[in-house]
């Protein structure tokens, strides 16, 4: 298995995503313009450790994916929410990024660990999201 | 000098398994035989027999033929055993990157382990084949 490449695996959780949400705004890296229901994706904060085996054999990554569900805070978009964070089934964002564990062959094996509710607001105005961080360990070939 | 541990090589039955393998320990030691003799004043050890053995803690991996369990799996309890090689890193072997090799029999197994949310994890034992222990080789 070739050498991961981090643009490789925010490709690869982008179509996860599309798959699951065909009309959600995902680019795979994180959204100037976001206009919900879309998703961010990024390196999390506890980054990447490497050399979990001998011979550059598993990296572990962390990789963390922000949901905006709805523009506001009120009933709509918390049901909106709601249904992105069921645990499986169609409409939950864990169930389509675990699809396939592999993301098609990217990584050795990827799992959504948690997720927790945040309120996010819009960098160029006051407009609130509602919205979702989940948080994604992959194991992935080191060389 | 020490060193940080990240490319270690072990290969077993001529396969290299070194990407999955998180730790290994290559164990050589002597049995301590006590001669102690009525009348003395502290114990005498006697260097007894070699017991070597060669532990391993491995990620879980099913991938045919390659993966670890295809490899271990066929030498679970064989007697004739499977050559075993450890060396610091996967560079040839040399006078600062000595060879362990052993004829070893895969005494213990876990193709299946782990709590949910963990990494898959596989320990491994092997020990000595009849006549066999640890030698090391600087070529």
């Amino acid at each position: 298995m070739a050498a991961t490449d981090p643009a490789n695996i925010r490709a690869a959780l982008k179509t996860a995503l599309k798959n699951g949400f065909p009309d959600a705004q995902v680019t795979g890296y994180i959204l100037s313009s976001p206009r919900p229901p879309c998703f961010d994706v990024d390196i999390h904060e506890d980054g990447v450790n490497y050399d979990q085996s001998m011979h550059r054999g598993i990296d572990e990554w962390w990789f963390k994916v922000t949901a905006l569900c709805a523009t506001g805070v009120l009933d709509g978009a918390q049901k909106v929410r709601d249904g992105f964070l069921k645990s499986s089934g169609t409409g939950s964002v864990k169930a389509a990024l675990e699809t396939d564990k592999t993301l098609g062959g990217v990584v050795q094996n990827l799992h959504v660990t948690n997720v927790v509710p945040r309120t996010l607001q819009a960098s160029d105005s006051d407009a609130l999201y509602l919205g979702a961080e989940y948080t994604i360990r992959v194991f992935a070939s080191g060389s | 000098m020490g060193y940080v541990l990240t490319d270690m090589s072990v290969t077993i039955g001529g396969t290299t398994v070194s990407s999955f393998i998180r730790s290994a320990d290559v164990q050589m030691s002597v049995e301590d035989v006590d001669l102690t003799a009525m009348g003395a004043t502290s114990r005498n050890h006697g260097a007894g027999l070699r017991d070597d053995r060669l532990t391993l803690e491995a990620f879980s991996d099913y991938t045919a033929v390659t993966g670890l369990d295809a490899v271990l799996n066929p030498l679970l309890g064989s007697s004739t055993g499977a050559t075993v090689v450890v060396k610091p890193t996967s560079a040839a072997a040399s006078s600062t990157n000595p060879s362990y090799t052993m004829v070893g029999v895969l005494f213990e197994y876990h193709p299946i382990q782990g709590e949910v949310g963990a990494a898959a994890m596989t320990p491994v034992t092997f020990l000595p084949a009849a006549g066999s222990k640890w030698t090391r080789a600087t070529t």
